[in-house]
């Protein structure tokens, strides 16, 4: 085992292996900090220019690039509230506000090095524990996998600040807007009044316009009002060594975590950003700190979320079972240089898993040097006049929703949601349970009726199954939280 | 090597971004003659880059292009079940230079939720390129061993056997089973899954019984020994995989047309000389060695229909479409 | 060096009583889940057998939806006529906030008509007008964001407009 990872670093003795890893890290983070191109759009965009060099180099480059992407993912998220992915989105609840008070240079490094400790350690888990935990991953049936997303959609009861009533609300209106197009078991299309809608509302569409161009509105409200300068870097590291060793345990459980649920094929990035942030503000000593600028909450999402990252990639070298889209894509790249992904690929092909686990770890300084660097000139973009940044940002995420799928559709999905988020952000309506009931609703449901058809029409098949028990009593408490507060409140 | 690439392929989409902008020019003058092709050619796929049918044509583009001189551009356009594909096609000049590809899923789509809306004489079916059978499968450990065990076990527990296969009701796949549960008179559980590989993770997990697939997801798990197969739904056996009998064989009348297919097709009124043209060009271009290595990995099989044939046969398996949805009750 | 246009602020103000926005809120999602409740009917009656139909979920979605804002809808009655709550929700420079989502209606909604380097240039100068913008940074700026995102989407990404 050890001797093929000698094998995987020897692998980068090839300076184009090598020369594939920085070009991947450089458009990953372009890529990733554009809103609405996300590492599933750079990963497909870069396969055609991967077609004549040597698999290794193709492979390299891809999951350095997607690994790139998820890095980049925080820097707009951060700068301009405009997540690109869903996973980035906990990060802007931090994130930006830390923007707004003029610390973005602190935002962006604690978010880079966290995603660098994140893959780090991920991908330590990944050369051990790949298989095995593959192999496990597949006891995920779809009972389980209903508790999983119930377990997930019970985070709304720690996100969202406020009224117990709009909180439901707004994850109501999420659950309904999920159920919007063809339905997966029947195919009788719901609530879909043009073709356009059979296949559901558009995820990365919907959250620029509720994050991003509602806040486009915010700044023309305040544009009389002169920003925060942001203060000056003086170097690339300006957070204290001491800053990270206070948030050591944030950042090894959440890469633990990001790890964990990026294996499970089908849950990804996004859920695990969400978890660990919940989990983080959960054991917390300043949970109040959470959503106006803690630095857990921005360490915990963005080492979850790079950490998902290796993840994926594990049933995916283990099985041929890609556990995202991006992975899924990868595996149609290896496909076209002749290399079949599948559980002999440690046997037939053991350089391409070693040589990604060697590459994951090569890119960490990488990265983080990129990033660091980078973070000193972007931080900038917190100076630029409100009014050029509203325009901006208007500009991208309209081109960027129109990229997404060549057509207009997301376009007219992305304005609708930024009139939306802006009149829900007046009324004090939260986003955070729109946003967790979108990603997780056609999970929760297609899972339910899965479940059911298998066992019979037996409802109980939730509770007999220890893993679904499990996640289901998570679940279970953690909505239950929130009552015996209200209930305690009132006494 | 990789620079001098890069540098290729920035020259490559420039020239593409000059061209977009003089295109209404290029076809109108490209219409008057028949012969294909007179400029670049644009490819409208209904899936995102990256799919099984966006690499098929990325990968065929590579042989294709040089070919015939000209670039192919491939327009992603995916969205409404197909709809955004053949909502862009249907409108363009028949000059055989807005194409598409499209499986069985466009002819249930038209008989389904998008009757009315597009129609088989919307379109010229120029060509088939692949064919691709289903499998019935299971996991490797399973007391099913074949057909009639399935059957056995089917009866025995009165409809309690789990099948997991792409799509809702209705689908390709969800036919397949259909047609052989009606031959044998026994009902089965169909549990529908969106993408290829959470069908084979459940059953590898054993949370379905059996599982159904085309055969290019699937040969990776046969080679490591973690499935094997029950039945072929198609005329005679697949050569990857020759131990394995088709259901006709084990005894159960299925009709054996039902294969899944991946063709080209245009706007209505391309000339046949055009259509023919077209044909033969990718026909040609899949001989070459670098897309007959990728096909023999994704496990496809080639086809070859040209326009007359695969019209026919578009007609023939839309027919048999409609039977089989008016009988799954999708159909009324 | 900035021009910012320097009418004063409130006479573009708009407050409104919080609980009044949050009556119109949640008569309006009321209205909607009801349609929706309408739309489940139908689908709910195509349950087949024992099992969860394509109905089964959105008639949840409904009811609880439905419930929710009924509530919200009769607490903020109450707050209104008790008139306990003093809270108010500002609309600053509506008229802008107005006059820009016109432009992004107007002009996201044609982009692909437009093309990506005339749809980005009249899009960031309403923007940049309504934020206050006045001067020679109106004329000079909108065009070269347009020429930046032209580049970065359609040359270097190859976004295709029709």
């Amino acid at each position: 085992m050890f001797d093929n990872l000698v094998m995987g670093f020897h692998a980068f003795a090839d300076p184009y292996v090598f020369l594939g890893l920085l070009v991947g890290a450089f458009l990953g983070y372009l890529i990733g900090a554009i809103p609405g191109l996300g590492p599933t759009l750079g990963v497909s965009l870069l396969i055609p220019f991967t077609y004549s060099v040597d698999p290794l180099v193709a492979v390299v480059t891809l999951v350095s690039l997607y690994a790139a992407a998820e890095y980049g993912g925080a820097i707009s998220a951060i700068l301009i509230n405009s997540p690109g992915t869903a996973a980035a989105v906990a990060t802007s609840w931090d994130g930006y506000p830390l923007t707004q008070k003029g610390k973005a240079g602190v935002a962006l490094n604690i978010s880079i090095i966290s995603s660098g400790i994140g893959i780090f350690i991920s991908t330590i888990l990944l050369f051990f524990t790949a298989v095995p935990l593959s192999e496990f991953a597949l006891n995920f049936g779809p009972e389980a996998y209903f508790s999983l997303a119930l377990m997930g959609l019970s985070l709304v009861s720690i996100f969202a600040s406020g009224s117990l009533i709009k909180g439901g609300i707004a994850m109501m209106i999420g659950l309904g807007l999920a159920t919007i197009g063809l339905d997966a078991q029947t195919g009788v299309p719901r609530f879909a009044f043009n073709p356009e809608f059979f296949e559901g509302l558009p995820l990365v569409p919907a959250l620029l316009g509720l994050f991003a161009l509602s806040e486009v509105l915010f700044m023309i409200e305040q544009s009389r009002q002169e920003p925060h300068k942001s203060s000056t870097m003086s170097g690339i590291f300006v957070v204290p060594f001491n800053v990270y060793y206070k948030l050591k345990y944030t950042l090894l459980r959440s890469s633990l975590i990001g790890y964990i649920i990026g294996i499970i094929p089908g849950a990804g990035a996004s859920i695990a950003s969400f978890l660990s942030y919940g989990v983080a503000k959960r054991v917390s000593k300043t949970p109040d700190e959470f959503g106006k600028g803690s630095l857990e909450g921005i360490s915990a999402s963005e080492s979850a979320n790079n950490a998902a990252v290796s993840g994926a990639l594990a049933p995916l070298l283990a099985l041929g079972i890609p556990g995202s889209p991006t992975t899924a894509i990868i595996i149609g790249a290896l496909m076209i240089h002749g290399i079949q992904p599948g559980p002999l690929l440690f046997t037939m092909n053991p350089e391409v898993p070693f040589t990604i686990f060697a590459s994951l770890w090569i890119s960490v300084p990488i990265m983080v040097l990129i990033g660091l660097l980078g973070a000193k000139y972007w931080a900038k973009v917190a100076d630029v006049p409100r009014s050029i940044l509203a325009a901006i940002v208007t500009c991208i995420c309209l081109m960027g929703a129109y990229s997404s799928e060549n057509s207009m559709f997301p376009v007219y999905i992305t304005i609708a949601f930024g009139l939306l988020g802006y009149i829900f952000r007046k009324a004090d309506i939260p986003l955070a349970p729109i946003v967790l009931a979108l990603v997780l609703g056609e999970m929760l449901e297609t899972n339910f009726r899965r479940a059911v058809v298998i066992s019979g029409g037996d409802y109980w098949v939730f509770f007999q199954k220890p893993l679904s028990l499990i996640l289901l009593s998570v679940a279970i408490i953690s909505f239950l939280i929130p009552f015996v507060k209200w209930i305690r409140s009132k006494i | 090597m990789m620079i001098h690439k890069l540098f290729k392929n920035t020259g490559k989409f420039l020239s593409i971004a000059t061209i977009a902008l003089s295109a209404t020019v290029a076809t109108s003058s490209a219409y008057a003659e028949s012969d294909w092709p007179t400029g670049p050619v644009k490819m409208i796929m209904h899936t995102k880059a990256g799919g099984s049918a966006d690499v098929f044509i990325r990968t065929l583009a590579k042989s294709l292009e040089p070919q015939i001189g000209q670039e192919i551009i491939v327009i992603n356009s995916p969205g409404g079940g197909g709809a955004s594909q053949m909502g862009r096609i249907r409108p363009a000049d028949p000059d055989g230079l807005t194409l598409g590809i499209n499986t069985l899923t466009h002819f249930t789509g038209m008989l389904t939720n998008l009757k009315g809306t597009f129609a088989l004489d919307d379109f010229s079916w120029i060509a088939s390129t692949q064919e691709d059978a289903i499998i019935f499968f299971v996991k490797e450990d399973s007391d099913i061993k074949n057909i009639d065990d399935l059957i056995a076990k089917a009866r025995s527990n009165n409809g309690s056997i789990s099948i997991g296969g792409f799509g809702p009701i209705g689908s390709m796949q969800n036919i397949g089973m259909s047609m052989l549960a009606k031959s044998a008179g026994v009902d089965l559980k169909w549990v529908g899954f969106n993408a290829t590989p959470d069908i084979i993770s459940a059953l590898l997990g054993g949370h379905v019984d059996v599982g159904i697939s085309n055969l290019g997801a699937l040969k990776s798990f046969f080679d490591a020994d973690r499935i094997k197969g029950l039945g072929v739904l198609g005329e005679k056996r697949l050569s990857s995989l020759p131990d394995v009998a088709t259901i006709t064989e084990q005894g159960y009348d299925v009709d054996n047309s039902w294969l899944q297919v991946r063709g080209v097709f245009g706007p209505a009124n391309i000339p046949m000389e055009t259509q023919q043209k077209i044909a033969d060009a990718f026909h040609k271009a899949m001989q070459s060695d670098y897309y007959q290595q990728y096909a023999r990995a994704a496990g496809v099989e080639d086809s070859l229909m040209g326009p007359e044939a695969y019209t026919t046969f578009v007609k023939k398996i839309s027919k048999i479409a409609k039977v089989q949805l008016e009988e799954a009750g999708v159909l009324k | 060096m900035k021009k910012i246009n320097d009418t004063p602020t409130s006479e573009h103000q708009f407050r409104l009583p919080f609980s009044v926005l949050e009556v119109i809120i949640s008569v309006a999602v009321l209205i909607i889940g009801i349609f929706y409740l309408i739309e489940t009917l139908p689908l709910a009656s195509m349950a087949s057998g024992s099992q969860v139909g394509p109905g089964g979920f959105p008639l949840g979605i409904a009811i609880i939806t439905v419930t929710l804002t009924s509530m919200l809808l009769i607490s903020s009655v109450i707050k209104l006529l008790k008139q306990t709550d003093s809270h108010h929700v500002t609309f600053h420079r509506f008229i802008y906030v107005l006059i820009s989502t016109g432009v992004i209606v107007l002009i996201g909604g044609n982009l692909e008509s437009l093309g990506a380097f005339f749809s980005t240039w009249i899009m960031a100068t309403g923007i940049m007008f309504c934020c206050g913008e006045r001067g020679l940074r109106l004329l000079i700026l909108p065009p070269c964001i347009g020429a930046t995102i032209y580049v970065i989407f359609v040359i270097a990404l190859g976004v295709y407009f029709p």
